[in-house]
């Protein structure tokens, strides 16, 4: 039964991917000509048309989609067209500064976004409540890019506290080049992280403060009261945890999102991450980098998404035979 | 008892007075750009023909005023009018130790000429390149060609057993589906060594101890940053985490300059700006005129350059930095004359709209400005300027904006019917601009003349500057077809765009009219 389910739903996931790079393709055709981004402007009009051929870009969309599938299928995805290297190489190269900044932004995500959905919950009319709740509209409302200025503005501008762009002196360890390894490195990291995670945080901060108001109306909360169990054990152990469930789903779920939507965040700071990559890669018009990047995005989601589909099932069986019956 | 010492020594040395600090002679140096590649002869594209200037050399190079001078090759003579011969500079070293040879030379002008090689433009002429000796070179060209000193700086001189050990004996990569060794590494004769370089991110250059030039570099040792963000550009330059960085947006420079310590250079860069119109089809591509092609009649192209106001948009658009111009060639190009400067019809909205009414357009016209919006300064809003001041004679234009990446195949492709960018001569000479600009889309000319303007006596004209070994009456060929061009209005010149380097105060470096950084230059207080 389980075996069932879980074939299904990777195929279904397989074609998802397929799907997504097809539409890619079909959308590089509007990006602009890689090749007069290639060659200089003096280049002659033979030159540009050997060029075109030698990369295979003038045949057919649909022939370059299928070339794409089945080198990708083999992991090869071809070298990119603006810096000559194995795409691969780029991603990975690039793979561990998205990482860390969308980890690190997240954690600082949900260690702040749960105590302040919380203390909006509980005491909803308190001053730093309402605090809690304008910063939060202001996450919600104001543009990451603008954010970003705005901290670079006074961080590293006017207090001149923080570095505003790079990743700074980061440590090697076993290839995997890290900003945690030291302070110094460290810094680079605080403000890109917390711009990326504002937008997270105050979707944390208003769905604790949701769950947990709705929670804290329920039946067992005042028998756990009446019982006289002190007010702590049943804000953590009976409420929070409670209130957590959905909150976790949304959590992981964004994860996703971020890593994808780094792109901006790492624009702002000059972050070397995969983000940047992309972006640079659609204004070359790079369309092995963007095929690679958006392939692996699509990954990235459809992991994460039956990552999610197998603990439900798990947790509430029910919901596999649901799907059987359905048929 | 070894931190006493130290505490003892930099006691003894502040007692001395202020002493240079090691790391003074070190900077860091932001661009939005990056070098695309450090292959020699993949790519002629201003940021990487910027760095790679530090790392290779050629035969020639400029100096501060754009003049040719001796770099590699120590003298030169032309024993015929096709025959150039080079006296090599004896003991250049590469970087990984081996000395240069006449062989070395050969090798890289061939690499340079070869079909996967962007540096074509420079070696058009030659035809053959061969080594008498080790520390002779001889060029020959297909016919005299004037320019070709000109181009030789540009074309670098890379090691033939370096290349060869690496299988980087030729600049085509991407095409064969391989990585090549040099596009990310580099070993020349250059005042630079690479030390370390990760494309995108940074790159780092120390002097070459070794260098042949007795006028060694201030600066020792140079990390070259990419900001790709204007705002977080002006942000490092602000914060001191750079020390230079360009272009400097124009809405920042004043910012930049009242801030204690930093300082903006500006000038006009040797790139003009220009409008082409479509000329050769007979009917409209994109406009509202669908029985003729109005930029056919000369009288509609002078109007259209007569209700431009190319100060409004210098003063206004590009905020004072721009500096107009009646010339398709900025001062500073090989055998251009500085009287062309000057507009060659006067502003006059109510001439413009005479000269319409007389062409039959007493009522105007529409017609779609094509126009990139991510490759110049303030690319987009120019154009919108350009829409407004034609409106007020009765021609409404329509602005399409779109990126680099697809202006380029399109306004290439013939595929407009009006539309603005600007060009460099990539060598510096005057021929070049002619050669791609003006002269009739034949013959592998007038590539980029993408109004399609032809006129016969102007491609006779080109023909001779490209062969005229007199400097004066090269420059008075010159003036004179750019003179017969502007009569005809074959293109409208608008304006040179400018430059902005921001550094602290510290550097001194003149202001490179072609915006190529070159750290030799840079003197540090």
């Amino acid at each position: 039964m389980y075996l069932n389910t879980i074939i299904s739903r990777l195929l279904q996931a397989a074609w998802v991917i397929v799907a997504v790079s097809a539409i890619a393709f079909a959308l590089f055709q509007y990006v602009g000509d890689p090749v007069s981004q290639m060659l200089g402007q003096d280049a002659s009009a033979a030159d540009r048309d050997a060029l075109r051929r030698d990369l295979g870009l003038d045949r057919p969309v649909a022939l370059q989609f299928l070339q794409f599938l089945g080198n990708a299928a083999r992991g090869d995805f071809g070298l990119s067209l603006q810096q000559g290297r194995p795409v691969m190489d780029l991603i990975l190269e690039r793979l561990p500064a998205t990482l860390e900044l969308t980890v690190f932004s997240t954690a600082i995500a949900v260690l702040l976004g749960v105590p302040m959905g919380m203390v909006a919950a509980l005491r909803p009319r308190a001053l730093v409540s309402r605090a809690i709740m304008l910063v939060s509209l202001i996450g919600v409302s104001l543009p990451t890019f603008f954010i970003g200025i705005l901290l670079i503005l006074a961080f590293s501008v006017i207090l001149g506290w923080l570095p505003s762009f790079g990743r700074g002196p980061v440590a090697d360890i076993g290839g995997w080049r890290t900003n945690f390894a030291s302070w110094d490195a460290f810094r680079y990291m605080l403000m890109p992280a917390f711009t990326l995670a504002l937008f997270q945080l105050t979707l944390i901060v208003r769905l604790v403060r949701g769950e947990m108001m709705e929670v804290m109306g329920q039946d067992f909360i005042r028998f756990a009261r009446a019982r006289g169990l002190p007010a702590r054990s049943i804000l953590v152990r009976h409420a929070l945890k409670n209130a957590l469930m959905p909150v976790v789903t949304i959590i992981g779920l964004q994860l996703g999102t971020i890593i994808a939507f780094a792109l901006i965040t790492e624009t702002v700071f000059q972050w070397p991450g995969m983000g940047l990559l992309f972006a640079e890669a659609v204004a070359f018009a790079d369309i092995p980098v963007m095929a690679a990047y958006l392939c692996l995005i699509a990954v990235i989601f459809v992991t994460i998404n039956l990552a999610v589909d197998f603990l439900y099932i798990l947790i509430d069986p029910r919901l596999c035979r649901g799907h059987g019956a359905s048929r | 008892m070894k931190r006493h010492l130290t505490a003892a020594l930099v006691a003894a040395l502040l007692a001395l007075g202020p002493v240079p600090a090691a790391e003074a002679a070190e900077i860091t140096w932001a661009s939005q750009d990056d070098a695309a590649t450090l292959d020699p002869h993949a790519f002629n594209h201003g940021m990487t023909m910027t760095v790679l200037a530090h790392v290779y050399e050629g035969l020639v190079r400029r100096d501060r005023d754009q003049r040719i001078e001796p770099a590699l090759a120590e003298s030169w003579d032309q024993p015929t009018p096709t025959l150039w011969r080079f006296r090599l500079r004896p003991g250049v070293n590469f970087h990984d130790g081996k000395a240069l040879t006449a062989d070395d030379v050969v090798f890289s002008i061939r690499r340079a000429l070869s079909d996967a090689s962007d540096m074509k433009i420079f070696t058009a002429s030659i035809v053959d390149v061969r080594a008498p000796d080790d520390l002779t070179v001889e060029v020959e060209t297909e016919f005299p060609n004037a320019a070709l000193i000109q181009s030789l700086p540009e074309v670098r001189i890379m090691s033939r057993a370096w290349a060869e050990a690496h299988d980087a004996g030729s600049p085509s990569n991407v095409r064969e589906g391989k990585e090549n060794y040099a596009s990310t590494h580099a070993n020349g004769t250059g005042p630079y060594r690479l030390v370390s370089r990760e494309p995108e991110v940074k790159t780092v250059l120390e002097a070459n101890a070794d260098w042949w030039d007795p006028d060694t570099p201030d600066v020792t040792k140079a990390t070259l940053v990419r900001i790709a963000s204007g705002p977080t550009l002006v942000a490092a330059l602000l914060t001191g985490e750079v020390d230079f960085a360009y272009p400097v947006p124009l809405q920042d420079i004043p910012r930049v300059e009242a801030t204690d310590g930093l300082k903006v250079l500006t000038g006009p860069e040797i790139r003009t700006m220009f409008l082409s119109m479509d000329q050769a089809s007979e009917t409209m591509k994109y406009g509202s005129v669908t029985d003729a092609n109005p930029f056919r009649d000369r009288r509609v192209r002078q109007a259209v350059y007569q209700a431009l106001d190319m100060d409004l948009i210098a003063t206004k658009v590009m905020r004072g930095s721009a500096t107009p111009t009646g010339n398709l060639m900025a001062p500073g190009v090989n055998s251009v004359a500085p009287e062309l400067q000057a507009r060659a019809y006067p502003y006059d909205p109510e001439a413009a709209s005479a000269l319409l009414a007389e062409a039959g357009y007493a009522e105007g016209f529409r017609v779609t400005l094509d126009c990139p919006n991510d490759r110049y300064v303030n690319d987009e809003q120019v154009c919108q300027a350009v829409a407004a001041l034609l409106a007020r004679v009765g021609i409404t234009v329509d602005v399409n904006a779109m990126p680099a990446s697809k202006f380029f195949p399109k306004v290439g492709g013939r595929d407009s019917s009006f539309n603005f960018f600007g060009y460099t001569p990539v060598n510096l000479d005057a021929f070049n601009t002619l050669s791609v600009i003006v002269h009739s889309p034949k013959d592998g000319r007038g590539q980029w003349n993408v109004g399609d303007f032809s006129d016969a006596e102007i491609d006779g004209m080109i023909n001779e500057v490209l062969s005229e070994m007199d400097a004066e009456k090269r420059t008075e060929l010159v003036t004179g077809i750019m003179r017969r061009e502007a009569e005809l209005v074959g293109h409208i010149p608008l304006y040179q765009q400018g430059l902005s380097w921001g550094m602290r105060d510290g550097i001194n470096t003149p202001l490179a009219i072609d915006n190529r950084v070159n750290l030799t230059w840079f003197e540090l207080d």
